[in-house]
């Protein structure tokens, strides 16, 4: 045991000085415990050199390219692309590396943003359709196959996939309403896309039954 | 077990209060407590880990994960195990809902403490106080498994097992008062310690003494240390002079005494403690007077019945009701920005921990540490065992001018005091 003079306080601790004023301790006998907290050396803010080259460099490359889209400007926009792609990239990485998020909204944020991105390349070389066309119905029924084998896969925790399995499937008519509008050239695919996601919707409607409610009700409690 | 228990999550809605803390809690303010027990012998890291696995089950308020609604957030049944890890951070750091096994606790251990850190959204301190009981009693019915006897080895762990009642839906009634709008508080200010790091400083001093100090001046121990915190600011930081901004201290005050609840959810609410110095010259008495007459007024069951009127009627507004989740949380964040400047700085007194007469030699004492924030700098948790209180001071502030003026206070007076620390105060200089 210790005794600061100034403060008159004893200091049970393996130290010194004191550690209300830093005044120098006088022993006054007795035992001397071990540490009572452990001490912390790691530096919690961890300089993350990855992360930061990555910003440096999307930044730069993004506006390289703009730049050098502008300077030799020939008709087309192509800088448009590579900053979605870049900011695509960014999605991904800190959205689908999270761990312990559902699988199933990956996916889900994978089939709006891989969405979203091919209809921007499409539109910026000259809409030709080949997007909406063959791209898009052909993510939906890569992730309505995808949520299904993690259904069935992972049987047990059915009811966490639910909520995301619905909107990927009720996103898969999209398509359907596009060709009901005239907006599709090539039907195939669509008419594929749109049937395994109304399949989706009807077969989750039909053998969820209580687990489907009982994930709305707790989704949606108000 | 394939049973519908099995295959379906149960899940349930987050108390009144609790739906604040997932929105403000981050890594400079956490939201997280830790009520820690220390114990005669060295703490062993397997036994605390079968003990938890069997404390666990009897707390449904404690084996949650938390989960986006659209309108609210809610806690699902968690079916992971929680993993004992040796102490490796400073006191109560965030703790990130996807981490840690998707927990909302962590329980830690260093040499013959055992640490329960909580996020404040699962439950409150009577809470946590429960769980970490339970949680001693398992460790040392395992650790000493030959020496105790069959009936001590057979006694539960818990009187009451989760009960899980929003206690402030269950006690609310639509009262209508005049509302008083808070004043913004005098704030602490000084040289701030590196980020995420934390000044922890006990004091130990004799409950008895102390309790039988406080009877001179008949006033209670709560009330003479938020008074005494008091007139440390008053001294250290605003120099003893006239100020236009009130020094507020917030005391959370336990509910559950008040209407007779046994929740293991969060029901807690505050007082709010202020002294604006007006004239030059204040004494300490004075003081201590003021604050007991302002605890008094303030800590009747009318007064609280007020507050939990308030907190449900807003929760209950069906605008706040059915807006989507991001649009309350940008709305739960401006009302707590705006909260945030009523206070100089929080007192939490757990109060006296009883434990049962069997497995009293194994304990040595309990402490309690609050998080700290930008705003809020220095806190205070206070709580006794036996004859043991410990006054524990959470500090992000470099110089220690508060706690260094609260204990020399308390030795001027002839009250023994013993400091132990996590040497933040001297290693980081």
């Amino acid at each position: 045991m210790k005794k600061c003079k100034r403060c008159n306080v004893k200091v049970y601790e393996n130290t010194t000085i004191c550690p209300l004023c830093r005044t120098v301790l006088t022993d006054i006998g007795g035992e001397v415990p071990g540490r009572t907290y452990p001490a912390i050396e790691v530096n919690q803010h961890k300089y993350n050199i990855v992360k930061r080259l990555f910003v440096f460099l999307s930044i730069i490359s993004g506006l390289a390219t703009v730049v050098t889209n502008y300077v030799t400007y020939s008709g087309v926009v192509w800088s448009a692309i590579s900053v979605a792609a870049i900011i695509y990239f960014w999605i991904i990485m800190t959205y689908s590396i999270k761990r312990n998020t559902n699988i199933a909204s990956k996916i889900l944020v994978q089939v709006l943003c891989a969405s979203i991105l091919t209809v921007i390349m499409d539109y910026f070389i000259g809409y030709s359709g080949w997007s909406v066309n063959h791209v898009i119905p052909e993510i939906i029924i890569l992730a309505n196959i995808s949520v299904l084998i993690l259904v069935i896969i992972n049987r047990m925790y059915w009811q966490t996939y639910i909520l995301n399995q619905i909107i990927i499937a009720v996103f898969g008519l999209i398509p359907g309403i596009l060709y009901l509008c005239g907006l599709i050239e090539v039907p195939l695919p669509t008419i594929i896309a749109t049937g395994t996601s109304f399949t989706v919707l009807l077969g989750t409607i039909i053998f969820g039954d209580k687990s489907i409610k009982s994930e709305l009700i707790r989704r949606f409690h108000f | 077990m394939k049973n519908k228990q099995g295959t379906e999550n149960g899940w349930r809605k987050l108390d009144n209060t609790a739906n604040v803390f997932p929105v403000i809690a981050s890594k400079t303010y956490s939201s997280v407590y830790r009520i820690s027990v220390r114990l005669m012998q060295e703490i062993s890291e397997e036994i605390l880990q079968e003990a938890l696995n069997e404390t666990l089950p009897w707390f449904s308020s404690f084996n949650v994960k938390l989960k986006r609604g659209v309108f609210w957030h809610y806690f699902e049944s968690n079916k992971k195990q929680p993993v004992v890890e040796k102490e490796q951070t400073y006191p109560c750091a965030y703790i990130d809902p996807n981490t840690n096994n998707q927990f909302l606790f962590k329980v830690t251990y260093f040499d013959k403490r055992i640490n329960l850190e909580v996020f404040h959204a699962i439950t409150d301190g009577t809470g946590a106080l429960k769980f970490l009981k339970a949680l001693t009693y398992n460790y040392i019915k395992l650790t000493y498994r030959e020496q105790l006897s069959e009936e001590i080895l057979e006694m539960p762990v818990v009187d009451v097992v989760s009960d899980i009642e929003d206690s402030y839906r269950k006690n609310y009634r639509k009262l209508s008062y005049k509302k008083v709008k808070a004043r913004s508080a005098f704030k602490l200010k000084g040289e701030k310690l590196p980020i995420l790091t934390m000044n922890v400083i006990h004091g130990l001093v004799s409950a008895k003494v102390m309790v039988d100090f406080c009877r001179r001046y008949k006033v209670s121990l709560t009330q003479y240390i938020a008074a005494l915190i008091i007139w440390c600011i008053y001294k250290e930081y605003m120099n003893e002079q006239p100020h236009k901004k009130p020094i507020k201290v917030n005391i959370p005050v336990n509910l559950r005494h008040f209407f007779n609840s046994t929740t293991e959810m969060n029901f807690f609410s505050y007082i709010n403690v202020g002294i604006t110095i007006e004239k030059n010259e204040y004494t300490f008495e004075e003081m201590l007077e003021i604050t007991r007459g302002q605890f008094m007024s303030q800590l009747t069951k009318e007064n609280l019945s007020h507050l939990i009127s308030d907190n449900v009627s807003t929760e209950r507004n069906i605008l706040i009701r059915v807006a989507p989740l991001p649009v309350k949380n940008m709305g739960v964040k401006i009302a707590y920005m705006g909260s945030e400047k009523n206070n100089s700085s929080v007192i939490s007194n757990i109060g006296k921990v009883e434990v049962l007469e069997e497995f009293k030699e194994y304990i040595d004492r309990f402490e309690v540490l609050l998080s700290v924030s930008k705003s809020e700098p220095i806190k205070c948790g206070v709580c006794s065992y036996g004859d043991k209180l410990v006054i524990s001071f959470a500090s992000i502030l470099k110089e220690t001018y508060l706690q260094r003026a609260f204990f020399r206070h308390l030795t001027e007076q002839g009250i023994e005091v013993i400091i132990e620390s996590n040497g933040v105060g001297y290693e980081k200089m």
